[in-house]
């Protein structure tokens, strides 16, 4: 720690090189942050996921008729079919954009793990125009139980001619990973009397749920089968699929955010070995006053690495605190309910953070670590 | 009185490309403890190369360098490195401060590496400001004081851990005839009560005077100057 206020010194003899290294780092780690928390969202979703749950719904877009509802729940192994469909809309102003899951009475029983009690999926039964609002955005709208307020949405229209879908927040409930913005569900009855005639009586989605899970491909396959010849062939993704982002891309994100983390700690490893390299330049003559005074080796590359670590591990911090209050405010701009990925600062992306600052300020160091290490004094006193 | 620094036949050359450049040959010298001597000659006589083969910064090619006892020949780069923080003060040409640390931040600097207290680092520090009379500028940076002023900071930095041998190169080489004299008579005190051997490096002859004894180098040899005041 006595040696703190020499480091602090050599760090801000340039001030402005000093902190737009620091700002540099920063920028790099909440880049790094982002993606690499991204990733930790991307593996999460993939955990979560169960093996015995599809998503089935039109293979060429659009809506798919209820009535084949019944006719997949009679499908052998499929324990249960629930329905849910959605209004994409905004509140008062086109840029508070918003959208609601209808949900069915069997999307309780399929998806159970949702935190939605009982008591309170009843309460969108019994009032059709009930909603069940998460605490993220019941806190972005404002909204408490008994609050009433109207949705427009331009896409799904009334059979009255409107497009205003009016709602009354019957509970408010907490929020789920894999709606990082938050959710509202409504009463997938109210949704589908009220729009035009030509909508009624179709949905977006249904969920399926197997009861065997190591069959659900297999029965996925044969729903496809079985209505790819009819009006409305149908396409089947697992839930597993569906939230693998790899699977589902055909891209490997995961590895693509690798890269761009990977890119990013380049960059701040070249711009801080530049630095200390022409700090160190700038410098040498000190050093070997230093040295001379009684330095040694270590304490003076103990010096240099210290310089070095300082604005990394800093920068780290500051950009993974960046990085924490970016994935915290996003949610707030996103509509709720679509599954859209939000970074999650868990505590290995801190930790990964602070080992590549750890290493970045190492490596930036080393080499002119080396160069003292060589130093002659004499022949660095001398300005030679 | 002991030899505080004993040169014997002390021979080094340096390496300019494939050419070796003989500067010592076989030199000799014995400095008792408690003296202060100046050592004049031309550029390239050898002076420096004494003072840095006498301070541990250098090694010779052949014959013993032994400072206050120590055989310096047979010490490592890291032996050496621990002498020289007990054993020499170094004070230089251009002061070679530290220049965003403050006064008492660069006369602190040779005691970061003792195991003394933050409070007995403060005390030392502020005494050896008061000894080059500079305690009211201990918070002022280098680039706040005048040369003279950045000189006695160096000459502070330099005595502050307390060692017997002080060198100085060239001390009053960039500074003007009154502040050079200032600095000489606080070299002269120190030398004469706080007895530190001193060993002065210069060019000027009238700094030299300073100097209880004075030598020459001249083509890798050792003269003595007749004294003409002390």
């Amino acid at each position: 720690m006595k040696y703190f206020p020499l480091v602090w010194a050599a760090i801000m003899r340039k001030p402005t090189r000093a902190v737009l290294t620091l700002l540099s780092v920063m920028l790099a780690f909440t880049l790094f942050g982002l993606t690499i928390g991204m990733n930790a969202t991307f593996a999460k979703f993939k955990e979560d996921a169960r093996d015995d749950r599809m998503f089935v719904f039109a293979r060429f877009s659009g809506l798919v008729p209820v009535a084949l509802e019944r006719q997949i729940e009679s499908m052998p192994g499929v324990e249960m079919v629930a329905s849910s469909s959605g209004i994409g809309g905004y509140i008062k102003d086109p840029k508070n954009r918003v959208f609601v899951q209808m949900m069915d009475d069997k999307v309780a029983k399929v998806n159970p793990e949702y935190p939605i009690t009982p008591a309170q999926w009843q309460m969108i039964r019994d009032d059709r125009m009930g909603m069940l609002v998460s605490k993220m955005q019941a806190d972005r709208w404002h909204l408490k139980p008994g609050d009433t307020f109207v949705i427009a949405s331009p896409m799904v229209k009334k059979l009255d001619g409107t497009m205003s879908w009016t709602f009354k927040v019957a509970a408010v409930t907490p929020d789920m990973n894999i709606f990082g913005q938050g959710y509202m569900f409504g009463n997938f009855d109210y949704m589908d009397k009220a729009r035009t005639l030509s909508d009624q009586s179709k949905t977006g989605q249904f969920r399926v749920k197997v009861s065997d899970p190591t069959k659900t491909a297999e029965i996925a396959q044969q729903i496809e089968d079985k209505f790819a010849n009819s009006a409305t062939p149908l396409q089947t993704l697992t839930e597993k699929v569906a939230f693998d982002v790899t699977a589902n891309t055909g891209m490997d994100i995961a590895a693509v955010d690798r890269d761009v983390a990977l890119a990013g700690m380049f960059m701040v490893l070249f711009l801080t070995a530049n630095s200390l390299a022409q700090a160190v330049r700038e410098r040498f003559a000190e050093f070997a006053t230093l040295k001379t005074i009684g330095f040694s080796d270590g304490g003076v590359i103990g010096l240099v690495f210290a310089e070095a670590a300082v604005p990394c591990l800093l920068g780290a911090g500051l950009g993974i605190g960046l990085a924490t209050i970016i994935s915290n405010i996003i949610p707030h701009f996103l509509p709720p309910g679509q599954g859209l990925p939000i970074p999650t600062m868990e505590v290995m992306v801190f930790v990964w953070a602070f080992l590549c600052a750890a290493l970045v300020a190492f490596i930036s160091a080393a080499l002119p670590a080396l160069r003292l290490r060589q130093m002659d004094i004499a022949t660095a006193l001398s300005g030679r | 009185m002991s030899a505080a620094i004993s040169l014997r036949n002390v021979v080094k050359a340096y390496k300019r490309g494939k050419e070796s450049v003989p500067v010592l040959h076989g030199l000799s010298l014995e400095i008792p403890a408690g003296q202060f001597v100046s050592l004049m000659g031309p550029s390239g006589s050898g002076k420096t190369t004494i003072l840095n083969l006498v301070g541990g910064l250098d090694h010779a090619n052949s014959g013993e360098v032994i400072v206050g006892g120590e055989h310096l020949e047979t010490l490592s780069g890291g032996q050496l490195t621990k002498w020289r923080a007990g054993h020499v003060g170094f004070i230089f040409q251009f002061y070679n401060l530290m220049p965003m640390l403050s006064a008492a931040g660069n006369v602190e600097l040779p005691l970061l590496l003792t195991s003394l207290s933050k409070s007995e680092r403060a005390r030392r520090v502020e005494i050896a400001l008061e000894i080059v009379g500079l305690k009211d500028r201990a918070s002022h940076k280098p680039g706040e004081m005048s040369g003279g002023q950045q000189q006695r900071v160096g000459i502070a930095r330099a005595i502050v851990a307390d060692p017997p041998l002080l060198l100085c190169d060239e001390p009053t080489g960039d500074l003007d005839r009154a502040t050079a004299d200032e600095i000489l008579s606080l070299l002269q005190q120190l030398n004469r009560q706080h007895k530190k051997t001193i060993l002065m490096v210069t060019h000027d002859p009238k700094a030299a005077d300073h100097a209880s004894r004075q030598m020459e180098t001249d083509k890798g040899q050792l003269f003595e100057r007749a004294l003409v005041s002390a």
